[in-house]
Formats: C-alpha cells, structure tokens, sequence
C-alpha cells in the first residue's frame, strides 16, 4: 500500500495557521524504515514531528513530566504496533491519534487516581518568539486550560499542528461537524482573551 | 490546506488567531535530551525483542509472543458488579433471554441438546416485556421474537465445544467492561475489547463489550467478580494485544474462528471471532462477535 505523506510531512505548511518551524520534511525512506521496525528511523520521524505531538500532550495533560510519560509511553506503543500502520493515513495524522488517545487516558487515570478538581494548566515561559505581552501569555494559555480536554487537544491539533478538521475527527473519533463548531466556539473564547 | 469555520475569516480574527496560535506553540515545553535518551533506549530494545518486520502482516501476528505480559494485583480488580446488563452462562447448550435492560445467555446439559430458556434472577424477570430471543442446541436455528418491535430473526448457535461435565444448572452473569475497567485494572484502556454479535438490545451488537485484553493480561467480569487472565504459553498472537487463549483463576478464555481484520479508524481494527469462556469444572460457551482492537 502507498504511503500518504500529508502536506505537513512534507514540509509544506498550512497557510497562516503553521506557526512552528517545518523547514525538516520527514525523508520517504525513512518512513518506509520506520514501518519495517527500524528504530533509528521512528526516531528521526520522532522528532520531526515531536514538537506538534508534544503539543496536543501538554494540552491535554497540562504537566511537563506528564507530557513526557505519555509521549514516551505513546512513542512506545506506535513502535511496537507500527506493522499495523497500513498507510491509509500520513504517520503523522496516526502518530497524534495515538498521543491524543494516550494523554486522554492518562488525564482519566490520574483524575480518578487522584480525585483531583481541575488543574490550572502548567505555566511555560515563552520562548519570546511571539509579539504577545506575558500577561496576555499567561491569559491565553489559561484560558486553554479552562476548555475541556477535548476541545483543547482539537486547538492544539488545527492551529498549532495545522491539521485539518478531517484529520482531527478522524484522530478523536469526533465528527467533523462538531470539531469545527468546538473549535469555533473554543477560538472565539480565546480571542477574548487577546483583544480584552 | 486547514479549512476554518465560515464564521471565523475576518481579518482581525485571522490575527487573533495567528498570535493565539504563536502563544501555544511558545508555550510547548520542549523535549529534553534526557527524553530522547530514554525513547531511543527502550524504541531499541523493543526492535531486539521482534523479528523484522519485512512481512507485516506475518509480524502482526507474532511480534507480541513471548513478551511479558504482566497481571497487576487483583486487589486493583473492581468486585462490583456495574450493570444489569449480564450474560448468563453455564455450560453445553445456550439459551438467550433478552429483557429490557437485561441479557441472559444460558446453557444446560443434557443429551437432547435443546433449547431451554434460562429463567435468570430475579431482577431480570421484572423487566422481560420487551424481548425475548432463543437460541437452541447446536444446528437448530432460533427465532427471536421482539414483542413491542416487530421483528422476527433466526440465528444459529455455535456449537458447544465440550461437554457438560458440572455446573450445568449455575448459571454465571458476565458483565459488560468499560474504559474505566480496563484502567483501573490495568491502568490502560487502550487494547482489545470483544462483543458478542447476538442477543442485542438494539440490532448493533452490545453497547458495552464483555472482554478487554492489552498490555498486561485480560479481563472480564464474570458473576460480579473482575477476572484477570493471563496468557497461556504457546498461545499464538491476534494482532498486537490479544492471544489465542488464556488463564485465570476458574475460568479460562480464548479466541476461535478468528477471521481477517478489518481497519475501521486509523487507530483500530475489527476481526470477527469466537469467544470462548471455559469454567474449570465444565463446560464451555462460544459467544460469536467482534474483536475489536486499538493501536
């Protein structure tokens, strides 16, 4: 079966929406490597794509070392069940379903584990590469933090890795419909933020 | 090209958009070499643990034999018994009463092999308006009748695969499983779940699956109690998470007739199979239907 490589394992970008630098394009044979069970290759792929799965991570479990129990436990199960990847999607699109359905069990777990009431969302100082104030920082990522799991993981997954709404449903097992009206809705929240 | 909300296109949005977007990605933390050491570590020793996978579909079925698969402490099993949904079970032939709310599978030994409808508890008999579906000895076919929905189907049972030897007038509820079971047993929820075709409510099989394998074993509730299996050595993979057959205390389960898997999400295939649940002082149920697994 052929691989799909979708624009972003490409290296193309998603119009405005692509904010993280993209300019390493996953090499085809790596990919096909990666499929065979070669480590080295699942690891470049790894980090080609680590910064957009990390995001959808941190988003949903909304702790550092939780982000990397969960990626690596996620990084983990890809690997061992990697010959069930058939192609039908980009390795991409079925890396993040796995780190969303991953960071959603963790969040479950811990929550029942715990009995915890809900977290404010980690605060990470800014890499300063963006023209918003501190204050206006740390409103927006706790406004995030104020949306259901969900919802903050279908944020993460249009804007910040620049997939489409197809591809978010297809990773959540949301319909399409409903992805863009949460994602809407969870937007529109946070543009309150920015222009308050 | 990410498509948005028609609602969402005026220009001050785009950039509201574009710095929300900015502050996220900022807001990442990045991953430590730490954190590549320890992937690179265990994505090798997972490599040395298979064979190569230049046949995948060979590999799938073989690259999880022999890893161990680990039980976690039965004092984690939830003993509570969540649903009054239940499949009753005893031994040779079955007989499937389904009532509103209620799911009885039941057998019975005897010679003749018929059907006999099993009368259930109690709690299932105060609520048998609304169907009751009969599945009779091996080869005989079954009608159901759907008193309120006016429908009529006709099924065959599976055949019995031992025979009742004791136990055969006990009958055994089993319990749907759901995420959270499979948490709280195995910390994870992310595996196999296995349906039984018949006796459904709703014409789409059950709602909540009776079996849950993964990384540490499997799991089932039977009479109200979480039994936790463990793979028999020898048994042969299904897929990444399950295998043919498996061990617990009184009972033993596995997998027959199992048929080719079918990708129904990027992250999750179906296979038709066979279940079969063994009570160690007799008899044996097949339960026909999917099993359905995650990556």
């Amino acid at each position: 079966m052929p691989i799909v490589l979708s624009d972003n394992e490409r290296g193309e970008q998603h119009g405005e929406v692509c904010v993280t630098d993209r300019s390493e394009a996953p090499v085809a044979s790596d990919v096909d490597a990666a499929r065979l069970g070669d480590p080295a290759a699942f690891g470049r792929l790894l980090r080609i794509w680590d910064r957009d799965l990390r995001g959808v991570a941190w988003a949903v479990v909304r702790n550092q070392h939780a982000v990397d129990d969960v990626l690596q436990t996620a990084y983990e199960k890809a690997f061992r069940s990697i010959d069930g990847f058939t192609g039908a999607s980009s390795m991409k699109t079925w890396l993040h379903s796995i780190v969303y359905r991953s960071a959603i069990d963790h969040v479950r777990y811990e929550g029942r584990r715990r009995h915890a009431g809900i977290e404010t969302l980690e605060q990470v100082p800014a890499a300063g590469s963006t023209s918003v104030s501190a204050t206006d920082h740390i409103a927006i990522v706790d406004a995030l933090g104020s949306l259901d799991l969900e919802t903050r993981a279908m944020v993460m997954l249009t804007g910040v890795a620049g997939l489409t709404f197809d591809e978010v449903a297809a990773i959540t097992g949301v319909a399409r419909g409903t992805v863009a009206s949460r994602v809407s809705r969870a937007r529109a929240k946070l543009r309150q933020e920015v222009q308050s | 090209m990410t498509d948005r909300p028609s609602d969402l296109p005026s220009p001050d949005d785009r950039r509201a958009d574009d710095e929300i977007d900015q502050v996220l990605a900022a807001s990442v933390p990045p991953a430590g070499q730490d954190f590549w050491d320890r992937v690179d570590t265990s994505l090798s020793a997972i490599a040395e643990e298979r064979p190569p996978l230049d046949r995948p579909e060979t590999a799938a079925s073989s690259d999880t034999a022999g890893e161990v698969i680990r039980l976690t402490d039965m004092n984690q099993a939830n003993q509570t018994l969540r649903s009054p949904l239940a499949l009753r079970l005893a031994a040779a032939s079955a007989a499937v009463v389904l009532t509103g709310g209620a799911i009885f599978l039941a057998t019975r030994g005897g010679d003749d092999g018929g059907a006999e409808v099993a009368t259930g508890d109690s709690s299932a008999q105060t609520t048998s308006e609304l169907a009751t579906t009969t599945i009779p000895a091996p080869g005989e076919s079954t009608s159901t009748s759907v008193d309120e929905l006016d429908s009529t189907t006709t099924t065959t049972a599976a055949p019995p695969t031992s025979e009742c030897v004791a136990g055969c007038d006990v009958g055994l509820p089993i319990s749907p499983i759901t995420n959270e079971d499979a948490l709280d047993t195995f910390q994870e929820d992310v595996g196999c779940y296995f349906r039984a075709d018949e006796a459904d409510l709703d014409g789409d099989g059950f709602d909540d699956a009776v079996f849950f394998s993964g990384d540490f074993g499997a799991l089932m509730i039977v009479d109200g109690t979480t039994v936790t299996f463990e793979p028999v050595d020898g048994a042969e993979s299904i897929g990444l998470w399950t295998v043919t057959d498996y061990t617990g205390d009184r009972y033993d389960v596995g997998f027959v007739d199992v048929g080719e898997e079918v990708e129904t999400s990027i992250e999750s295939t179906d296979r038709p199979a066979t279940l079969q649940l063994r009570v160690d002082d007799g008899g044996t149920l097949d339960i026909p239907g999917t099993l359905g697994c995650g990556v």
